[in-house]
């Protein structure tokens, strides 16, 4: 698809007016959160705050929290102590109102294979009260917006990673969120699927609404997001703009490996 | 040996916990007295050649050898359970030989077949306690039927399981080839057809069973095989090893995940139909029912049953009620023809219908929570999808019945409706509380069907599913049973309200449930099945 159809179909999505009131104080504020699983501590005393109209990454090791940061946030688990609020309700007592304002990429693609495509952008845009016709049209734009009109007929189980990523974005952005949830968006995506999610994200941002995103890769995260947070145990190491972040000679790279303890030499096996 | 280790602490950890312990003691139990009964069987088999000599043990023998051949080779695919087998996708990318994964494959071949390895032991150990046998040609004989069982079901499974990548082929086939297997007792119904049941029955009778590999394999074991049929068994073994590892090398070269192949174009008229259909309910319900219709339709292990439902279903109650048309309650038989098959089919969808209605979903449940749904409105959408199909069902069995000629009165339809929605309040109900408490990830490309998963889940489901149909088939009795019209009418009234005031409750509490232990239930979904997939 070249810039100009991309251009019209952006277009036509930003003709929908909003609904929810003008943004103020941050889109996401989260106090001393905690979560266990038997053992195990996910979380460990959880402090953030996440500025409306910010492009926020949240970066963290394997296992540091941040998918059940998002789980949390979504409404999927619920936290054992502490208090979040999101778009200024509190989770989980106004967890129904929430959801319809924000927009979820999870970690692993949560598609419906069975479906094809613009079936499944109709239906998630129905379950967020569009009316079956508008939900048609803007699940047809995405489609194309996405490059997922090639073949209409595929069902979603045979949709490559990148596909399933792309749709699980579009079926993010079908009800115009304030908030966008997004766990490793740009996992298994090329480099061109990429880039234009991205710029759809940058577009989300400039009319205002948040993007909070999760990332192992530091270079999306130093080249798209305003603000930044590092997880490790549960628990924040480090939060701030990204200026403030790579302060000094220090690179974000350079930050995050120390913060997390991963600046230690690679052991070497003899018989590797 | 490193394949069936990961297989198995695959299963263990799945059982591993605590909670399940119950769950892994009452499948135990059912499985403890599946194999018991195989095991007196063998038992009987052991001491009957002793008891009464070996001639009449002998004389049987053919047929003996020809049940346990079918018994192997059949019975997976009329229950639809294709037994346990290894998941290529899993195993191609590691340097293991091909012959190792086939001695593998036929490791859980002789495993699916255990029953009648035990039947084959107590057998062989009669014989060879009576004395008067010759042990080489004894053990030869049952050592060669063993392989030849073992690798003939190898063969099958991997031919059939390949054949099943072709996207409705596998229908067709299962369906059909359980038809021609009804249509003996088909025959047998049919007045009209009953002289050429006779014929069929003279000729079976007179087809020596002796030519058969069974019987051959059963006169080598007697010692009485001339050479030519020894020669016969050997050839008939490697044959089947050469056609069981030649499949198998397909099944695992030419492996396509069936999820690839491309879709139908979307079809307008069903798909306004189904919108006419929904509309009344309004949004999320109808976007739910309509995802719901669509995913249900496109998942061949819930076709399969479907299908079934109206064929197999009425091919398998012709000869009942050809049995009730001679009794004193065939007016009955014959007016409730279709009510009966309906019931029937709803038990045969029951595991992908009713009872694990979150499955085919898998992970992708998960949406369920980050989306803006009422858990209320997701089962009351799932139920009323479900029912669509249901009453779909119960349709169709009336236009096949009535073809047949097994019923002519549009009351009897209406009747079988009624019936069959009465009784889907208590399957949804029974299914709602099993779906949510007991979810297990399922395939929905694998038409065949496991045993309804293990643990509690099946204890549950084993107890509680043909339960549900209690309140109806109360009803039916007192119409079998020449109860008054009145009586049968408030009976019908009294499970209808029950049914709705249970349905009620049962979905709150089921929706509560799911809400409260989302947790739970979301993790039981992301289960792996392992590297050898139970089926």
């Amino acid at each position: 698809m070249d810039d100009g159809n991309q251009g019209d179909a952006g277009a036509a999505l930003e003709t929908v007016p909003d609904s929810l009131p003008p943004p103020s104080g941050d889109a996401i504020r989260i106090r001393n959160l905690s979560k266990r699983f038997g053992e195990t501590v996910a979380l460990n005393g959880l402090n953030l705050a996440v500025p409306r109209g910010s492009f926020f990454g949240f970066l963290g090791p394997n296992g540091a929290g941040k998918t059940t940061t998002i789980h949390i946030l979504t409404g999927v688990f619920e936290a054992d102590s502490g208090q979040v609020e999101v778009l200024d309700m509190p989770v989980p007592n106004k967890a129904d109102l929430i959801k319809q304002w924000i927009g979820v990429v999870p970690d692993d693609s949560v598609l419906f294979d069975r479906l094809r495509g613009l079936e499944f952008l109709e239906f998630v845009g129905r379950i967020y009260g569009l009316d079956s016709r508008t939900a048609m049209d803007r699940g047809r734009e995405l489609m194309e917006l996405f490059e997922l009109d090639v073949n209409t007929n595929a069902l979603i189980a045979g949709y490559s990673k990148g596909m399933r990523k792309r749709l699980s974005l579009a079926s993010a952005l079908i009800h115009r969120p304030q908030l966008f949830l997004l766990d490793e968006p740009f996992e298994g995506v090329d480099p061109v699927g990429a880039r234009l999610m991205k710029d759809i994200l940058m577009r989300q941002v400039e009319r205002g609404a948040t993007v909070f995103l999760t990332s192992h890769v530091l270079e999306v995260v130093e080249r798209l997001c305003d603000r930044v947070a590092i997880i490790a145990n549960g628990s924040i190491l480090a939060e701030g703009s990204m200026a403030e972040m790579r302060s000094g000679q220090e690179t974000l790279e350079d930050l995050f490996v120390r913060l997390v303890g991963g600046d230690k030499e690679t052991p070497r096996l003899d018989w590797l | 040996m490193a394949l069936l280790q990961v297989q198995y602490r695959t299963f263990r950890h799945s059982l591993g916990s605590s909670k399940t312990d119950g769950g892994t003691r009452a499948s135990a139990t059912l499985a403890f007295f599946w194999y018991l009964l195989w095991a007196a069987a063998a038992l009987a088999l052991a001491v009957l050649p002793n008891a009464i000599g070996t001639e009449d043990v002998e004389r049987a023998l053919p047929g003996l050898f020809l049940f346990i051949m079918g018994y192997w080779q059949l019975t997976p695919l009329l229950t639809l359970s294709l037994g346990v087998s290894i998941d290529m996708r899993r195993t191609v990318i590691y340097p293991i030989a091909l012959p190792t994964l086939f001695t593998v494959e036929c490791l859980l071949r002789l495993a699916s077949g255990a029953e009648m390895v035990i039947v084959l032991v107590g057998l062989w150990v009669g014989f060879a306690t009576a004395g008067s046998m010759n042990q080489v040609s004894l053990a030869a004989g049952f050592g060669l039927f063993i392989l030849l069982n073992v690798f003939l079901s190898a063969a099958i499974r991997n031919f059939v399981e390949r054949m099943f990548q072709k996207r409705r082929l596998r229908e067709i086939v299962v369906v059909t080839l359980i038809c021609f297997l009804m249509l003996p007792q088909a025959l047998i119904w049919s007045q009209t057809l009953r002289g050429y049941a006779r014929t069929i029955w003279v000729v079976a009778r007179g087809f020596p069973i002796q030519a058969l590999p069974s019987g051959i394999a059963a006169d080598v074991s007697l010692g009485q095989g001339v050479w030519i049929e020894w020669m016969g068994l050997l050839s008939m073994v490697g044959l089947a090893a050469g056609f069981a590892y030649q499949q198998f090398r397909i099944a695992i070269s030419g492996f396509r995940h069936p999820q690839q192949s491309a879709a139908r174009p979307t079809n307008a008229l069903g798909a306004r139909l189904l919108r006419g259909l929904t509309a009344w309910a309004g949004d999320p319900i109808a976007a739910l029912v309509e995802k719901e219709v669509r995913s249900l339709w496109r998942s061949p292990r819930f076709r399969l049953p479907f299908f079934m439902g109206f064929t197999f279903g009425v091919f398998a109650w012709l000869p009942i009620l050809g049995f009730w048309k001679d009794s004193t309650s065939a007016g009955w038989a014959t007016d409730h023809v279709v009510v009966v098959i309906s019931l029937y089919s709803f038990l045969l969808l029951g595991p992908v219908m009713f009872l694990n209605r979150f499955g085919f979903e898998r992970k992708a449940a998960e949406a369920y929570f980050f989306l803006p749904i009422s858990m209320r409105l997701l089962l009351l959408a799932k139920n009323f999808a479900s029912g669509l199909y249901a009453m779909l069902e119960v349709a169709l069995i009336g236009l096949v019945s009535g073809w047949f000629g097994m019923t002519s009165s549009p009351l009897a339809v209406i009747e079988a409706f009624v019936i069959g929605a009465t009784a889907l309040l208590y399957l949804f109900t029974v299914g709602n509380y099993i779906s949510v408490r007991f979810p297990a990830p399922s395939n929905p490309d694998r038409i065949s069907r496991g045993s309804g998963g293990h643990g509690m889940r099946a204890a549950v489901q084993f107890v509680l599913f043909p339960l549900s149909l209690a309140p109806v088939a109360g009803v039916l009795a007192i119409g079998a049973l020449g109860g008054s019209p009145l009586a049968y009418g408030a009976g019908l009234v009294g499970a209808i309200g029950g049914g709705v005031l249970l349905y009620a409750a049962g979905l709150s509490s089921s929706a509560k449930y799911l809400l409260l232990f989302r947790e739970r239930f979301l993790n039981s979904l992301a289960h792996s099945e392992g590297l050898v997939v139970t089926e």
